[in-house]
């Protein structure tokens, strides 16, 4: 597979990384996937890559590679702009190589990888179905989410027919940010009732960071106490996250 | 007492002058109180068991101070904290306040002057030194909260050892490898069952590191730098094995201290609360107060904010769970009741943790249950942990994603 940005790639890498530090990838003639959860099972990464993103793309069968993304994200931090990326996974000697070619084509860097053997890979995500649903910019959730952050470890997320809040309380006090849908930062909203539920900061902050790299807004899809699903949409894939929320009585 | 002069207390601990005065009040106090006797001559014989200080004022040219018992028998207890737990504090007290230092300004870069001192520090039974002082000692005592309290102290002009060290072959082996790191060798020391409190008079002296890269560290720093080093590899460990399939509560009342473990059944995280009650070694005001720190299945990467007895702890319960062959949430809660206000050095919480884990746990289902057992334990109420412990919260708020298995 050869593409055109290396940083793109390493952008989504971190996407995943956001959630998970080794996954299984699911190659394919169509693509790249993978479904992963986080140890603690309340936060699950579902990625998808077609190969139509790819300048060349190359796969002579149904295959799975599991990877440290922590070592490889080591790796792809020495990433300089401009750099193109060739990705070759041998399946037979389980090895993965990176190969970064700059611009002008004088300097190629490869960076080989030992894979791990695959233990579980997961490919399915858990069937939710969702009341409402909002698009808005992913600049200001993230702000939205940072603000919370200052007093206290969770966030209270309401939709409703007119607006998104962000609400967090904590012993020093609350923060509340709202977004009217009449307002620059909200795209859509789709909803008949009011939804909320609580999160986590250390997973939301951590997700809708990542995401905030690839895309320049965020879908979320949310019924009150269930998990929210936050989608980045992104060019020839997918990227969406779930996390599962904190039960409160209000 | 106003609320911030008492919480500084409790984040300073004596070494960061918080509150604006220039000598530690809780410390002097201890100072001025003690009268010491000393020797006040030039030149001692005596035997160490053996025991090295490395203090951390003026780093990076810091002292060393070699320490010999002028009087009294069973030497070799007076420096290894894993034979503490049974002798009551005003004894240990004693006995660490008759240690005699020799102190020598080194820098820190050039550890490798020092070659009698590394020879003492690596003998795992008492050796007969000669020290002849410049000036003799004075009485003087030293408290620090890390390392154990400590006696007077003189210049040291001239070391010699007397008698036959006895080191054992991990620590030669380790001595002579000089393309170790130094995390390399603590923990090969550590699987040769080298006692914690050896190894870390080793790292203190400077004789780990591949060479040219050695330092002398400070007793403080080392005795932290060991049980964060040697509790992160074995947590590496732990987070591979299976989960504990129920709750596990554990007790241990020590010296006016209660220390208590719940372990549940999810994967590796850690957290440590600390409960001062008033008028205790860091906390001199009216109130009680709590504070903890934690991390998750990733681990941390900044220095957690109680300091040594976070990783002191966090070491005992990795080796715990090692031991059981299963990981698991650890919420680790330690009292501190009136009465118990000197700063005594991490052992103590290293030790006990240690101690509490060889009991046999209470088990249970359900974390309500737990919470009703530890209710029943502590004098702080459980609202207020419920309050305090971001584990907890989790553990009671946060639901789970349940995904279908294939």
């Amino acid at each position: 597979m050869r593409l055109p940005s290396a940083d793109y790639f390493a952008d989504l890498m971190k996407a995943i990384h956001a959630v998970v530090d080794e996954g299984t990838f699911k190659i394919t003639e169509e693509g790249m996937r993978l479904i992963a959860m986080d140890p603690a099972h309340i936060s699950l990464v579902d990625f998808e890559l077609s190969s139509s993103a790819a300048e060349e793309y190359e796969c002579g069968g149904e295959l799975q590679m599991t990877l440290s993304i922590s070592e490889m994200m080591k790796f792809l931090k020495r990433i300089k702009k401009g750099e193109s990326l060739t990705v070759i996974y041998d399946d037979q000697a389980r090895k993965l190589s990176l190969i970064l070619v700059d611009a002008t084509g004088s300097r190629e860097r490869t960076f080989t990888l030992n894979t791990l053997e695959t233990v579980e890979a997961r490919s399915t995500t858990p069937k939710l179905s969702f009341d409402a649903k909002a698009r808005l910019n992913v600049d200001a959730v993230l702000d939205a989410i940072k603000d919370s952050d200052v007093v206290s470890d969770y966030v209270k997320i309401t939709i409703n027919p007119d607006e998104v809040v962000f609400l967090a309380k904590g012993e020093l006090g609350t923060i509340q940010t709202k977004f009217s849908k009449m307002g620059a930062a909200v795209y859509e909203i789709e909803t008949d009732t009011e939804v909320w539920a609580h999160f986590s900061i250390n997973y939301l902050e951590k997700i809708v960071k990542a995401g905030s790299e690839l895309s320049e807004e965020v879908i979320m899809n949310l019924s009150t106490n269930k998990p929210i699903k936050l989608g980045f949409p992104i060019p020839s894939g997918k990227l969406e996250y779930l996390i599962a929320p904190r039960i409160e009585g209000t | 007492m106003p609320e911030t002069i008492v919480k500084s207390c409790l984040l300073c601990r004596g070494t960061r002058n918080l509150c604006g005065k220039e000598v530690c009040p809780q410390i002097s106090y201890w100072n001025t109180i003690q009268k010491l006797k000393t020797i006040e001559s030039y030149f001692i014989e005596a035997p160490s068991p053996p025991s090295v200080f490395v203090g951390r004022i003026g780093y990076p040219r810091v002292r060393v101070a070699p320490a010999v018992v002028p009087e009294g028998s069973n030497v070799e207890i007076y420096d290894m904290p894993e034979k503490w737990l049974n002798i009551n504090l005003n004894e240990i007290l004693q006995m660490r306040l008759s240690l005699l230092r020799a102190c020598i300004n080194v820098d820190v870069a050039k550890p490798e002057k020092m070659e009698d001192v590394k020879i003492l520090a690596a003998s795992s039974k008492p050796v007969d030194l000669e020290l002849r002082f410049s000036k003799p000692p004075r009485p003087y005592i030293k408290l620090d909260v890390n390392s154990p309290p400590l006696g007077p102290a003189g210049i040291l002009e001239k070391l010699r050892i007397l008698g036959n060290p006895k080191i054992p072959k991990p620590i030669d082996r380790v001595l002579l490898d000089r393309e170790l790191t130094a995390t390399e060798a603590v923990m090969n020391l550590y699987s040769n069952s080298i006692p914690v409190s050896h190894i870390q008079k080793l790292f203190s002296i400077g004789v780990f590191g591949k060479a040219g890269f050695r330092k002398i560290v400070p007793t403080r720093w080392s005795i932290t730098a060991v049980d964060s080093i040697i509790s992160k590899r074995l947590i590496e460990k732990v987070k591979k094995l299976p989960v504990f399939d129920s709750y596990l509560f554990f007790e241990r009342r020590h010296e006016n201290n209660t220390f208590i473990a719940i372990i549940a059944p999810y994967r590796w995280s850690y957290e440590w609360i600390e409960a001062w009650f008033p008028y205790t070694t860091w906390n001199p005001g009216m109130r009680i107060e709590v504070e903890d720190d934690w991390e998750d299945f990733r681990g941390r990467s900044t220095y957690a904010s109680l300091g040594g007895c976070y990783y002191a702890a966090r070491l005992a319960t990795a080796e715990y769970m090692i031991r059981e062959g299963r990981q698991g949430t650890a919420i680790l809660i330690r009292e501190i009741y009136e009465g118990f206000f000197l700063p005594i050095g991490v052992w103590f919480v290293r030790e006990n943790v240690r101690e509490m884990f060889k009991n046999k746990p209470e088990k249970f289902g359900d974390i309500r249950e737990v919470l009703e057992r530890l209710s029943s334990s502590t004098r702080i109420q459980l609202s207020r942990w419920i309050k305090t412990s971001r584990l907890l919260t989790q553990i009671l708020l946060q639901s789970r994603l349940e995904v279908p298995r294939l």
